[in-house]
């Protein structure tokens, strides 16, 4: 089901395109009766999408107020708490039929305000959630976290221990502990008929914990953070264009192209080195991020940057420059 | 952060692991570390890039980081009530 009901007169369709084509690359899912025949086709289908519907932008015209259906859906939005009044500047707030002539009405062309507006209706629950359920929300992942943070301290307690002078107490933790997690790994591959080594047993439950950590912030990010950018839009957002094709990735930090390339780049000398195809052993190969020399790190940032370019700033340019054309086309239109 | 962690498990641990042969690592010879088995330590290298990237493909960093202070945290109470213990204090 959509986020967005777009609520219009048919006779409008040009500017329901051009308001759903914005909303849909800022990342929202739009619904709209696309169809050029009469509503009442489709009747069951637009009742089925204005009720799942998050929010719904209604668009008042100079046609659209003398329409029923529009009324109606109007209507039914406001009566759930969902609605979202647009006008064109040639309607004035007396032309808009009551009550929604009262409500405060944005103009049309003022983008900014409307996606303020989607961005507000879009961040309130959808159900009134139950006492019981506001205090146990989100408490399972904060749990597989914590998990994993106390886990992951001990055995990086107990990899360490070996330079470590160990009181009794810690004695006895770090023995239980390595006893413990490598039981536990002996009997997990068992199944498999794998023997493991206790040297492994350690990284396997290092990783272990750090994978509880990673999945419960995860899960919690996505069940919070669902439908509101978060991190800076100057460069580690995802281009429109692909936070349009996938709502669900407006999460992500850095684009999928740019972080394997960042890998592969730091990752091909270690690889090239250890299969011995160059014979030299005295080359600058950076290993770790503070291995970083200057001629590598400016060597990196040069190899970066095109690919970061082209991967962040054409889409959004793109992007820009088609809500440009848009604008120039309306205006010369109009 | 994620890093450093990992190369103190690895480097406590995974460099101890022998190899079947009589070849020995030399990714960090230059650093004067040694792993017994050349690929366990092709291993280590890995995942050292490895295990960020799936963290940061699973979760914001922001998130991360944060709890990845915790762990911090957590590390360095241990080991301050372990040096603490030492001194027998009595409350």
């Amino acid at each position: 089901m959509a986020d967005i009901f777009i609520s219009y007169s048919k006779a409008d369709h040009a500017l329901a395109l051009k308001l759903s084509t914005f909303l849909e690359a800022e990342g929202w899912s739009v619904w709209w009766d696309k169809s050029l025949g009469a509503a009442d086709l489709y009747r069951d289908e637009i009742m089925k999408q204005l009720a799942a519907a998050r929010a719904v932008i209604s668009i008042w015209t100079s046609n659209s107020i003398r329409s029923d259906w529009v009324g109606a859906e109007a209507g039914r939005a406001k009566a759930d708490g969902k609605l979202i009044p647009v006008k064109t500047p040639d309607v004035a707030y007396a032309d808009i039929p009551l009550p929604f002539g009262e409500m405060h009405t944005e103009n049309v062309a003022s983008t900014d305000l409307i996606r303020a507006a989607v961005v507000a209706q879009l961040a309130k629950p959808a159900v009134q959630p139950t006492a019981g359920a506001l205090l146990t929300k989100g408490f399972k992942w904060e749990l597989l976290t914590w998990w994993g943070i106390i886990g992951g301290a001990i055995t990086l307690f107990v990899a360490i221990s070996t330079t470590l002078k160990l009181a009794d107490w810690a004695r006895h933790l770090v023995q239980n502990w390595k006893e413990w997690t490598h039981a536990f790994w002996m009997w997990l591959f068992g199944w498999l008929g794998i023997r493991i080594a206790p040297e492994w047993a350690a990284v396997l439950t290092f990783l272990l914990f750090g994978s509880l950590l990673t999945i419960g912030q995860a899960f919690n990010f996505r069940r919070t953070f669902k439908y509101q950018p978060t991190v800076p839009y100057w460069i580690f957002r995802a281009p429109a264009w692909r936070r349009a094709k996938s709502k669900e990735k407006s999460f992500q930090l850095i684009s999928w192209r740019t972080l394997l390339y960042l890998v592969l780049v730091q990752t091909y000398r270690p690889v090239i080195r250890s299969l011995s195809l160059l014979p030299s052993t005295h080359l600058p190969i950076p290993v770790l991020p503070w291995d970083l020399l200057p001629d590598d790190l400016s060597l990196f940032l040069a190899r970066l940057l095109p690919v970061a370019f082209l991967d962040l700033e054409v889409p959004r340019l793109i992007f820009f420059s088609n809500i440009c054309l848009a604008s120039s086309n309306n205006s010369s239109a109009g | 952060m994620i890093t450093i962690f990992w190369w103190i498990v690895a480097f406590s641990q995974l460099i101890n692991i022998h190899s079947r042969s009589d070849d020995a690592g030399i990714i960090f010879d230059e650093f004067g570390v040694r792993f017994r088995d050349p690929n366990t330590e092709y291993v280590a290298v890995l995942l050292c890039w490895g295990l960020p990237l799936v963290a940061l493909l699973a979760a914001p960093a922001k998130a991360i980081s944060r709890h990845l202070i915790f762990l911090t945290i957590g590390l360095i109470l241990l080991i301050a009530f372990n040096e603490l213990s030492k001194l027998s204090l009595v409350v």
